[in-house]
């Protein structure tokens, strides 16, 4: 055969096995990023199953804030909603933004409790409800560490993603949606909050 | 059972299998000349047959093709090298596996996590990931990965829910001797280059496809090309099966006895026939047996506890039939296969409360403070009213391994030094981790009232939690490790090895660098490093240091120079580790007895040394089951 035969042979072999690695890697960063929101679902699901008892504790105390108490078993229940359809292990952009959303509401509603709980010294210095708000502090952070890794995860696959050549074979192999950063809007104060109200 | 010699067969069986391809290549070549002539022949017709000694067969023809097909099947060598050799977790998620999360919510999962983890402790190795493959009802497993340190079980879900925690012990344990054997590095080698020579066969039969649609739907005016085509198709889809059948034969012929030897470590590994033997007497009644649907389970056949597809003739079974294996296990098999306890009846025994679990308690002992590890075994002598004592704190600290955060606090709190602790603190301070510090405080007691061996077992466990940091985390923490560690001005040798550990097993998933691999052949060849290493140890001595270097190099046969302590710095004693890990499997055992006879020279392995011992084995990928360590004559118990 022809030097060029070769020449272009080779370039095609090149071109394929380069294609290929560029979707692997595709592959094995979508699957962090899955595994990543994986971690976050434990350290949630831990806080979705703490809120219920801050609250029973805060009832005997707080007779008159019925409502903030509801608004925040509502928000609460409404986020594990979000987060139960996530589960499935296969996390859509979709999904992410109403647990985003889900979650933001429920930061908003407890921080109003801890507005109203900080009234009531009787309940800070209960001893279930310090033991409460250490437990909820240390899970804060948690979810806070998951979720920045999960985040990273997300970058680190849009990156990939977008940059060329490899948009072009994401977009024809199944890779053609940017992955959806867990964002909570104030997550800021989501974090100081257990923090402010009772230490 | 001496996992360094089975290590030593596979990698020598690594160059029978390179031999059997090489040959199987040439064979390909000269089939698909001999077709190639044909073809002209055909399409020349008569004409043909009087050129047929002189233009027709001739050196530079039979160079193209077999320089074509050898391009062809290097390439596709290389991508699915490329490919697998970027650890178990990529062959796992390519099978359909999910990773199982360290601190999952469903019973059967869990168990199968206390499982994989107890039998890591008994081996000394960090845990290998978990993965599930949700859609196989069939019961089967295998383990991947080309070293200790990225290799992952991955069990289908018929094994979880059909197998009860013994059976499913025995199939696990099968799977972690294939890991301590060293077959995975030629496992994936194997499928690798089969999948190099069974490709042919997959372009001729989609050629085929391809060219018969085309029949039906144009005209007869291209007869001539599309005959071509066809032509071709055929003739690579037989070439193809041919080559699959040279490759069903170079699977069967490697990995069958491979299979018989990792039944019988994972016998004496357990310490329970029963357990492996009733799984497959199990796998034998049930309905799917091992089969594995998974498109891709064919080319990774080789990796699987059981066969993954049926065979006609056993000569391309790459597993032993199971009566065999079961005979072998059990010589006084009845031959009458066991039914599957029911699902309800396995789900009912993972289910209680996880305090119950023997896996859970292996790993609760080994972090224990009274738990004593005995002979080898996953088996703890501890006994239960010991145990009940220290359980809370216990519970509570191995839940915290499971957690990132939590694990990365353990891990700061294992070289927390109370004199000074001040510095440390202020070293873990300046962009550091939300809640990290406070969490470290919360350990620092607890883990500090560990012995060394605990300790190993506790960093053992914070290792596959640590894998889901992102890239940036794992940077900082690694950042924080380091100024934690030498916060103090200097780093003592118990340190630097925690350091050693975590980098040896994370640098290579979160930062990407590959894992060594050997090139060391002779001990000469690394006798400056083994002097270091030597040197470091024997400075360790209560007694004389020279002494015990000296006996060191004599079990080793070299004439070593002792260092001087201001040479032995931390970085080169890294170094020097470094270079060891890349010996050649056998060569690690006498360099390990070599580092246990300085340590044992003064009459005693201290906890400390025998920590050090191990946590170099660990450095070396060398994952030494107890009784391994005490059948080479490396002291398992330490004196107090």
């Amino acid at each position: 055969m022809e030097m060029s035969t070769w020449i272009t042979l080779g370039v095609i072999v090149l071109a394929i096995v380069w294609a290929i690695a560029i979707y692997n890697q595709l592959v094995s960063l979508s699957n962090r990023y899955q595994n990543g929101f994986a971690q976050i679902e434990v350290q949630l699901k831990r806080r979705y199953d703490l809120i219920p008892n801050l609250v029973e504790t805060a009832k005997g105390y707080l007779s008159h804030e019925r409502e903030t108490l509801e608004a925040v078993i509502l928000a609460r229940n409404e986020a594990a909603a979000a987060l139960g359809n996530l589960s499935s292990g296969d996390v859509t952009a979709s999904g992410i933004k109403n647990l985003s959303g889900a979650e933001s509401a429920l930061a908003g509603a407890l921080g109003k409790l801890n507005v109203v709980m900080e009234a009531y010294p009787d309940l800070k210095a209960s001893a279930n409800m310090q033991q409460l708000s250490e437990e909820l502090t240390s899970t804060e952070n948690r979810v806070a560490f998951a979720r920045q890794g999960f985040n990273d995860a997300v970058m680190a696959y849009n990156t990939y993603r977008q940059s060329f050549p490899n948009v072009v074979i994401a977009n024809q192999f199944g890779h053609a949606e940017d992955a959806e950063l867990l964002e909570f809007e104030d997550s800021a104060e989501i974090q100081a909050a257990p923090n402010v109200s009772f230490s | 059972m001496d996992f360094f010699r089975e290590q030593d067969i596979a990698r020598r069986n690594t160059r029978l299998l390179t031999i059997l391809f090489i040959v199987a290549v040439l064979v390909l070549i000269g089939i698909t000349n001999v077709l190639f002539v044909g073809l002209i022949l055909v399409e020349s017709g008569e004409a043909g047959v009087a050129s047929l000694t002189t233009d027709l067969v001739s050196w530079q023809q039979f160079f193209a093709v077999g320089g074509v097909i050898t391009l062809v099947i290097g390439a596709v060598v290389l991508v699915n090298w490329i490919n697998l050799a970027r650890g178990g977790s990529q062959i796992a998620a390519a099978l359909g596996g999910r990773l199982v999360q360290p601190g999952s919510d469903d019973p059967l999962e869990r168990r199968a996590a206390n499982i994989v983890q107890e039998m890591a402790l008994a081996a000394n190795m960090p845990i290998p990931s978990l993965f599930v493959l949700d859609a196989e009802p069939g019961i089967n497993a295998f383990a991947a990965g080309t070293s200790p340190t990225n290799a992952v079980v991955a069990v289908t879900r018929g094994a979880l829910t059909s197998l009860n925690r013994d059976q499913l012990q025995g199939v696990i344990g099968h799977e972690f001797s294939h890991i301590l054997n060293g077959d995975m590095r030629l496992s994936i080698r194997l499928a690798a280059m089969l999948r190099g020579i069974t490709f042919i066969g997959d372009v001729g039969s989609i050629l085929l496809r391809s060219s018969s649609r085309r029949r039906r739907y144009s005209s007869s005016n291209k007869d001539d090309g599309r005959g071509a085509a066809l032509a071709v198709g055929l003739g690579l889809y037989l070439i193809g099966l041919l080559g699959g059948l040279m490759a069903g034969l170079i699977k069967s012929a490697i990995s069958k006895q491979k299979e018989y030897l990792a039944d019988a470590s994972a016998v004496q590994f357990t310490r329970n026939p029963e357990g492996i033997g009733d799984a497959l007497k199990i796998i034998g009644g049930h309905a799917s047996g091992t089969f594995v649907d998974s498109a891709r389970a064919e080319e990774m056949s080789h990796l699987f506890f059981g066969q993954v597809k049926h065979r006609l003739w056993s000569g391309f079974a790459t597993h032993p039939p199971i009566k065999e294996r079961i005979a072998r296990i059990d010589p006084d098999w009845d031959g009458q296969f066991l039914p599957a306890p029911a699902p309800e009846e396995v789900a009912a025994e993972a289910t209680p409360n996880a305090d119950a679990d023997p896996g859970h308690r292996a790993a609760l002992a080994a972090i224990a403070a009274t738990a004593a590890v005995a002979g080898g075994t996953y088996a703890v002598s501890a006994s239960p009213s010991n145990m009940l004592a220290a359980q809370d704190e216990d519970s509570a600290l191995l839940e915290e391994t499971r957690d990132p955060l939590g694990a990365m606090a353990v891990v700061l709190a294992m070289a927390w030094d109370p004199l000074h602790e001040r510095a440390q603190w202020q070293a873990l301070e300046p962009n550091s981790i939300a809640g990290l510090a406070q969490t470290t405080r919360r350990w620092c007691e607890p883990v500090r009232r560990r012995t060394g061996a605990q300790r190993l077992s506790l960093l053992e466990l914070c290792l596959p939690t640590l894998r889901g940091l992102s890239a940036e985390q794992y940077r900082v923490f690694r950042e924080r490790l380091l100024s934690w560690i030498s916060a103090d001005g200097k780093t003592v040798l118990g340190e630097w090895c925690l350091f050693q550990i975590v980098r040896h097993y994370l640098d290579p998933v979160l930062q990407d660098t590959r894992p060594t691999r050997p090139k060391h052949k002779t001990l000469a060849a690394v006798s400056g490093d083994l002097a270091t290493a030597l040197g470091a140890l024997a400075h360790l001595t209560v007694e004389d240091t020279e002494r015990a270097f000296t006996r060191g190099a004599e079990m080793l046969d070299l004439p070593l120079v002792l260092p001087d302590v201001a040479d032995l710095e931390m970085s080169a004693f890294g170094a020097a580790i470094d270079n060891l890990a890349a010996c050649y499997p056998l060569l690690k055992v006498p360099i390990l007895k070599a580092m246990a006879a300085v340590a044992a020279d003064d009459g005693v392995i201290s906890d400390n040394e025998l920590t050090l011992v191990k946590a170099i084995a660990a450095v070396m990928d060398c994952p030494m089951p107890d009784a391994m360590l005490t059948a080479h004559g490396i002291a398992v118990t330490a004196a107090d």
